[in-house]
């Protein structure tokens, strides 16, 4: 029968043994990769279509962007260690991962602020060039989800502050996790496809 | 899919401890400095896409192994996900394809 | 046996009642979510039809000077906006609402709540689109939107037009409604099955609504994206869909099919899988070669997403792409095809009972067909050459999503009619409904064929008096009034049957799938206690045995007409996290009614209207959704 430190505290019985809003998560991520792939294709397709003006390659600062995307992989590691800490009972250090996520969040999203202040300044804007246009639409829709994602930290960390968020609802923050590690993993990829990979001639 | 009765919901998997979490770390951080080495690297773009593909490709399994703990779920939970990747893939792939092999379009 | 649906405490915040409007505002039951489904979509489906009379008013004499050029442009838009986002999904969604639980031996959905929201987000994105009307014009673009023409802004003297703003924003917010509807309904079919039903002892409607979930899932981003690229366009000034300026027409228009192709699948499976339900109900025989049609089902779903650029031949893409693509969509008829001929097969040799649900299911059979051979003809390149953009294509997609998918839904509402609301709809009135519609139908749309093919353009808001055009578009235009008096009399039946409809036991059809072991109506729960199914049609074997001839021969006891009280209950599967369903004498709880879904709801259009007309609204809109999703989570799923 089931056990579970970590599930709802009535037996809730599945046809696949997985919990439904667990798969819901999935499926949903699923989903999402046809968003983000679809935004990510735009760019790739018009990264070049710049008529002369600026392009990503002639603003972008490879250094700074990879201390960010270091900063938002390193999120991950810290969303991981508080779904461990209150899979153990641990209320306090979840609040401390649960926020170190968070503003390891907030500093991501400061540097692209950041990042895109300084593109803006340099003539690299959403209205310069359908180039320019594609790669602030790609950035910012997955800025908009690295938001929400900080927004639902935040949330968990105040639940956990007033004692609404013990063990047995652990599920909260293992799946807010998912959403947050996915919101990392199409970073891992636009880093490579939108930076790393060279500029075309 | 179970054709009998239903199956209570449990942990079923062995979980990686945190020594195992902060060690995928160091090497995503590993491999993330390796590719922005790549970057900077003097060498054909063919290769150079490849070698940086291919290591994000790497992160990318590993956060979804590890971190997303997908690894040591249930395996009908990585259906939906990889559907939704090779699926996007492929069709922005033709996508791209069309736009570049064959265009009326002025690049 | 005592079932007590748990009495909430007297909360400030919890609505309680189970009668009158506020019971039906919040709502978290399938079955009422899957009835106002229903009402709203066929109200559309009035004022979808409506555009339709309109259109063809216009359009039956040369010259015509009933609707101006501008005006036709938001009535046909809003035509094929309607009966695609507003009907015929909708109506589907009605189906699988009320349906999904009941064939799986379900209490509810995987989220019942999250139901709900679907469900007032389609209402809200709908009265948005329709506020259009209202407020400067509706949308005139075309359902497909193309670039560059829905990036214009300026329509007659109106300097600035937000028609096709409604367009992307309407869509936008009717997206988000099925995606969320989709998630959970594919989780429901994965998740919730009762004990003993296996992928393969699930009803083919049940297959097919999976099919469609996974679908809608998959396909419903890539035309988000793409509307919010032509929104950018339009409010941003960008120049993704603008050529002079870096950007590419076509771009949209993959996009758009991508999303476009799969929807068409989406709009007829659910229609297939009821027609799977009704034809071996009425034919006393099973489905024919059940696991093909499922598989061809699933291959359907699979290849829809390889064949989306055959909408864009004359586009210019090139030999290469072209013929790929025309390889792929000639494919795909094979799985149709294969199924067409499981239904034959079904109905040879069966006892065929020609009541409403098997006249319209035999009738979108066979107008199905004929849509489907013309869609053949489109798939050979040259072919299509000559008839895009005629009304060849009109013809071909009337076939197959009128004469396939909503004579496949009416056949499907004649069917459980007598389920969901205790009484049938009168078998006489049916069969002058389904005749009158038929014989409309092919009247309004086979001259299409032939217009098309002498060259009559699409799209056009009248045409000149010597193209030799006139007498099969008069014609077309009696078949459509035709269709609108058929309707009228189903609606006469709908109402009629209140009072006067024949009272419906558990199974009035005698009938193969377990929700007809249920009462009609079935109570809130469902189920007494959740069956245990050992075999597909599992209820068609509590009926019946065959004896050593292959004779159907009735089960002697408890089977048949019961109460659908089954020995072996298990604990079943349950709605919410929250709920406990548990077998005979124990008290069910069913998930409580809830503010919070039409609350968030409300959020979206409020955010839409911003965009419009003021971020600041934005503001507002934003602050609702965020204060009901709050709500909802912090609320429990059943108190």
């Amino acid at each position: 029968m089931a056990e579970q430190a970590t599930v709802a505290a009535e037996v809730h019985q599945t046809s696949t043994g997985i919990e439904n809003t667990k798969l819901a998560m999935w499926v949903f991520l699923g989903s999402e990769c046809l968003l983000f792939g679809a935004l990510i294709s735009v760019f790739l397709l018009y990264r070049n279509h710049a008529l002369g003006g600026a392009r990503l390659h002639d603003v972008y600062d490879i250094p700074f962007t990879s201390v960010s995307s270091f900063v938002l992989l390193m999120s991950s590691l810290t969303m991981v260690l508080a779904l461990a800490a209150i899979q153990r009972g641990d209320q306090h250090r979840l609040r401390t991962w649960l926020l170190a996520t968070a503003l390891l969040g907030m500093t991501f999203i400061s540097g692209q602020i950041y990042e895109f202040t300084i593109f803006v300044h340099k003539g690299f804007t959403v209205h310069s060039s359908v180039a320019g246009a594609s790669f602030f639409i790609l950035t910012s829709f997955h800025g908009a989800h690295v938001t929400v994602g900080i927004l639902m930290l935040l949330s968990l960390y105040g639940m956990s502050a007033r004692g609404m968020l013990p063990q047995e609802r652990s599920t909260a923050v293992e799946y807010i996790g998912l959403y947050w590690h996915f919101v990392d993993i199409v970073w891992i990829v636009i880093f490579t496809l939108v930076y790393l990979i060279p500029a075309p001639k | 899919m179970a054709a009998g009765g239903n199956v209570a919901t449990k942990d079923t998997h062995a979980h990686p401890n945190e020594k195992i979490y902060i060690k995928v770390a160091l090497w995503l951080g590993a491999i993330t400095a390796a590719e922005i080495a790549i970057s900077y690297i003097k060498m054909p773009d063919p290769a150079k896409i490849v070698a940086l593909v291919f290591l994000s490709v790497i992160k990318f399994a590993a956060v979804v192994g590890y971190f997303m703990h997908l690894k040591f779920d249930n395996p009908a939970l990585r259906k939906p996900f990889i559907t939704g990747i090779i699926l996007a893939g492929s069709v922005y792939t033709i996508v791209l394809l069309a736009f570049t092999l064959h265009s009326n379009t002025p690049k | 046996m005592a079932i007590a649906t748990v009495s909430r405490p007297p909360l400030f915040s919890r609505p309680k009642s189970h009668t009158g409007v506020w019971s039906w505002i919040t709502t978290v039951d399938h079955k009422r979510i899957g009835i106002l489904y229903g009402f709203t979509a066929f109200a559309f489906f009035l004022v979808g039809g409506f555009e339709a009379l309109l259109i063809r008013a216009q359009l039956a004499r040369p010259d015509g000077h009933i609707l101006n050029a501008n005006v036709y442009d938001q009535v046909f838009t809003m035509h094929g906006l309607t009966m695609i986002f507003l009907v015929v999904m909708p109506l589907s969604a009605a189906f699988f609402n009320y349906l999904i639980p009941l064939m799986i031996g379900a209490r509810d959905v995987a989220f019942p709540r999250l139901n709900a929201f679907s469900y007032w987000v389609f209402l809200f994105g709908g009265l948005f689109l329709y506020s259009s009307f209202l407020l400067g014009g509706a949308p005139n673009g075309g359902w497909f939107g193309y670039a560059p023409l829905s990036l214009q802004k300026v329509t007659g003297s109106v300097p600035f037009a937000h028609n096709m703003d409604y367009y992307a924003i309407g869509l936008i917010i009717l997206g988000i409604a099925s995606t969320v509807s989709a998630v959970n309904l594919a989780v429901t079919i994965i998740n919730m099955r009762a004990p003993g039903m296996s992928f393969f002892r699930m009803p083919v409607f049940i297959w097919m609504a999976f099919v469609v979930q996974l679908l809608l899932v998959f396909a419903l981003p890539v035309i988000t994206v793409a509307l919010f690229l032509l929104l950018f366009d339009r409010i941003l000034g960008t120049s993704f869909f603008v050529a002079s300026n870096g950007g590419d027409p076509i771009l949209w228009q993959h996009l758009f099919w991508l999303f476009g192709h799969p929807e068409v699948y989406i709009l007829v499976l659910p229609a297939m899988g009821i027609v799977s339900e009704i034809l071996p109900t009425f034919s006393r025989k099973p489905l024919f070669g059940y696991p093909v049609v499922v598989l061809s089902g699933i291959a359907i779903g699979f290849m829809g997403w390889g064949v989306w650029a055959h909408h864009m031949f004359a586009a210019g893409l090139g030999p290469v792409a072209n013929s790929a693509f025309a390889v792929s969509t000639m494919f795909i008829a094979v799985p149709t095809g294969v199924k067409i001929f499981n239904w034959l097969a079904t109905m040879w040799g069966g006892r065929l009972r020609f009541e409403p649900p098997m006249l319209f299911s035999i009738g979108f059979v066979t107008m199905f067909v004929i849509g489907g051979l013309s869609g053949v003809t489109h798939a050979l390149v040259p072919h299509d050459y000559q008839q895009t953009d005629t009304y060849y294509v009109v013809a071909h997609f009337h076939y197959v999503l009128f004469g396939g998918a909503v004579f496949g839904l009416f056949g499907g509402m004649y069917y459980w009619w007598p389920k969901i609301f205790g009484r049938k709809l009168n078998n006489k009135l049916g069969k002058w409904h389904f005749w009158l519609m038929l014989i409309g139908f092919n009247v309004t749309f086979g001259p299409f064929h032939i217009l098309g093919l002498q060259g009559m353009p699409r799209r056009i808001y009248t045409y000149a008096p010597n193209m030799g055009w006139d007498f099969w578009n008069m014609v077309s235009t009696i078949g459509s009034f035709t269709i609108a008096a058929s309707i009228l009399l189903f609606m006469y039946n709908a109402v009629h049957s209140r009072k006067h409809g024949e009272i419906a036991g558990n199974d009035p059809w005698d009938a193969r799938t377990i929700e007809w072991t249920t009462t009609s109506p079935p109570p809130e729960h469902n189920f007494d206690e959740i069956p245990v199914i050992h075999a597909l049609d599992d209820f068609w074997h509590k009926k019946y045995v065959e004896d050593k001839t292959g004779k159907l021969v009735p089960v002697a006891a408890g089977g048949a007409n019961g109460d659908g009280q089954n020995s072996n209950a298990e604990h079943g599967a349950n709605a919410e996290e929250h709920a406990e369903g548990h077998g005979g004498g124990h008290a069910i709880h069913m998930p409580s009614p809830s503010y919070m879904p039409i609350l968030a709801g409300l959020g979206l259009p409020i955010i839409g209207y911003g965009l419009i007309y003021g971020y600041y609204i934005c503001i507002l809109g934003g602050l609702i959704l965020l204060g009901g999703l709050y709500g909802w989570a912090f609320e429990p799923g059943t108190e």
